[in-house]
């Protein structure tokens, strides 16, 4: 049960950081992060809901850390 | 801040850098591979417990009352069951522990270990001695070597878990101060240009691991460095404050495992039903050992170590030895009020990443891979700005040797690592009866030297590490073939073995071999540090036609 709620919000996360992804940048216009919210609070609640806050949280960080380092390396037009 | 201060910081980042990053290249690195080593690198290794076991408690119970009445009835201080590949032990462990009880005037303790098969209960092997003694002819495979190498280099204490501990805080040095020389955070968060040369590379590379896995990065230093030193500097500064030197004391105090008051009233100890409740207690939970105090006592009382499931820590479940009753569930330290019992919970469990199940610990595995890459991507940044200068701080020799050293150290722990695999199948599973652990040792730490040399020996750095990657997957490609070969075990007769974690291990390091395979041959560095000695001599030699004719425009 934790891995597959864990696996979704790895999914979620990373359209979130693509969304967010702008250039080389982090994006400064709302539209990306209207986005990207929602998603980054589902993959949040997900992991809370299946560990708890405390390890929800914790692992939702570094979920974050390993989601938004592959979003940065995945291919992408940067000037 | 002031632009001086900004460059001291980075000179002490350089520095830091250079002096420790090969080491901390190859602690971190075989850290990344320790996430998987206990317990499905074991379950890889050991033929025993390739098939998964559903131990018995009921089985358990009759063993522990049958061998008990073979033991001294001095032995029953404590009785630790461990169950088969959840950490070292291959098989079904019961031990009779005496405690000695004459510490002061050097009493022994003395431990009777008796180890069953899993599937039939059968007996494996008695061994009997202290507790130094018990594992002195310990037969190491991969797993345990990397784990332990990981932890302390295999240097032993103090010198080993020194050296690592001290790691822990120079990482943290590096993170605070490339947090405050890099002023361009937000701004590069994502830029990422591959494509556009090695110094590029290296640069954005080395930039969104850092930022991106800052919080990691600094969770491992900060945790690594505990690890290491909590054992060898502050639990013995702590114990000399306070216990008058007494570190046991000082330990029983904090954990929360007291010893039961016997009241002397003989009364069997139910052993299945706390068993049975551990096992079943959260689906993602495990049961590691149980220990029973007060064996045969009224007052008997069994602890459950359980890992895994929804809290980060090690859950202990307290269960009533007379009537197999449940109490309560704890964490180890949660007798320490505040949060402070909370940190030292978490801080192993924080920094190996088991709890969660098998994809936090791939999670964890990917992230030290980029804590591992951090040091090496800054050494190479370090050379390629060092070559760039206007003016270089030293020779062209001088760092393209540093860079072959770099390259022989950090490719040849990958390289003596991915060897391991397959010489653990031969040991494993073919009947030769090699002595494992001068193999273990002798092979890892020998390719590693070896790669060193050929490194500095051969001056095309280029060629090395092409090489040496292409060796690296070819030992990782044979691993699957080899098994199958071995063991008849695979992906298509999974179900009927049950190999579940073996099989996953095979292909894993499959697709890696790949990949690495891949990499080797898109490898065109475009760095002087790379140059071989014969491009080198022709650099130099261009170099010198060019200021010659300025010279002559110069004259003329």
């Amino acid at each position: 049960m934790i891995g597959v709620a864990l696996l979704v919000s790895l999914v979620l996360l990373f359209f979130a950081c693509r969304a967010i992804r702008s250039g080389g940048a982090i994006a400064t216009s709302a539209s990306p992060w209207l986005v990207a919210l929602p998603l980054f609070v589902g993959g949040l609640a997900l992991q809370i809901w299946a560990t708890g806050a405390m390890t929800g949280s914790f692992l939702f960080l570094s979920c974050v850390s390993m989601i938004g380092m592959l979003a940065a390396f995945s291919p992408a037009k940067v000037k | 801040m002031k632009s001086i201060n900004i460059k001291k910081l980075y000179a002490i980042h350089s520095w830091v850098g250079i002096i420790t990053g090969i080491l901390l290249f190859v602690v971190a690195f075989t850290g990344a591979v320790a996430v998987f080593a206990r317990p499905e690198l074991k379950i890889w290794a050991s033929p025993e417990i390739r098939t998964p076991a559903q131990v018995d408690p009921i089985q358990v119970e009759r063993l522990v009352h049958e061998y008990a009445a073979m033991v001294p009835d001095n032995h029953f201080d404590a009785i630790t069951i461990a169950m088969p590949g959840m950490r070292s032990a291959t098989a079904l462990e019961i031990r009779y522990e005496y405690h000695g009880h004459d510490h002061e005037n050097g009493g022994p303790d003395s431990v009777i270990q008796y180890q069953f098969d899993p599937h039939s209960y059968e007996l494996l092997g008695e061994k009997q001695g202290d507790f130094e003694t018990l594992f002195d002819d310990y037969q190491y495979d991969m797993a345990d070597f990397i784990a332990n190498f990981h932890a302390d280099l295999h240097l032993g204490r103090p010198v080993g878990l020194l050296i690592t501990g001290l790691l822990g805080l120079t990482l943290l040095a590096s993170l605070v101060t490339g947090v405050i020389i890099h002023r361009k955070i937000l701004r590069q968060l994502f830029t990422f240009r591959p494509f556009k040369g090695f110094s590029l590379l290296m640069n954005d590379g080395h930039k969104v691991m850092g930022v991106w896995g800052m919080l990691f990065h600094g969770l491992i230093g900060f945790t690594g460095a505990f690890l290491g030193l909590a054992l060898v500097i502050l639990v013995p500064a702590a114990a000399y404050v306070s216990y008058q030197g007494d570190m046991e004391a000082l330990i029983e105090d904090f954990t929360s495992t007291p010893d039961p008051v016997i009241a002397h009233i003989e009364q069997p100890t139910q052993i299945a039903k706390p068993l049975q409740h551990a096992l079943s207690y959260h689906p993602d939970s495990k049961l590691r050992t149980a220990r029973i105090l007060g064996y045969g006592d009224a007052n008997a009382v069994i602890y459950s170590n359980l890992i895994g499931g929804p809290q980060m820590h090690t859950l202990i479940l307290e269960h009533q030895g007379a009537s197999g009753e449940f109490v309560q569930a704890f964490g180890n330290y949660s007798k320490i009020e505040g949060v402070s019992g909370i940190v030292l919970d978490i801080m192993f469990p924080a920094h190996f990443g088991n709890f969660g199940g098998v994809l936090v610990k791939a999670i964890w595995t990917l992230l030290g891979l980029s804590t591992a890459l951090l040091p090496l991507s800054g050494l190479m940044l370090w050379l390629e700005r060092g070559l760039n200068a206007s003016q270089p701080k030293y020779s062209l020799q001088t760092y393209q040797r540093f860079n072959r050293l770099v390259i022989g150290a950090c490719g040849g722990v990958v390289l003596a690592t991915a060897q391991l695999f397959p010489l653990q199948l031969v040991l494993s599973f073919t009947n030769l009866n090699l002595a494992n652990n001068q193999l273990v040792f002798g092979s890892f730490f020998a390719s590693w030297l070896l790669c060193i040399m050929w490194a500095l020996v051969r001056f095309d750095a280029a060629h090395t590490v092409k090489w040496m990657t292409r060796l690296t997957a070819g030992l990782l490609l044979i691993v699957m073939p080899l098994d199958v070969l071995l063991t008849g075990s695979h992906l298509l007769n999974v179900l009927s073995t049950g190999h579940y974690v073996s099989v996953a291990v095979d292909w894993v390091l499959f697709a890696i071999g790949g990949l690495l395979w891949w990499l080797s041959l898109r490898w065109k560095p475009n760095s002087a540090a790379f140059l071989s000695t014969a491009e080198t001599s022709q650099l130099a030699l261009s170099a010198q036609l060019t200021s010659g004719r300025v010279v002559e425009e110069k004259q003329s």
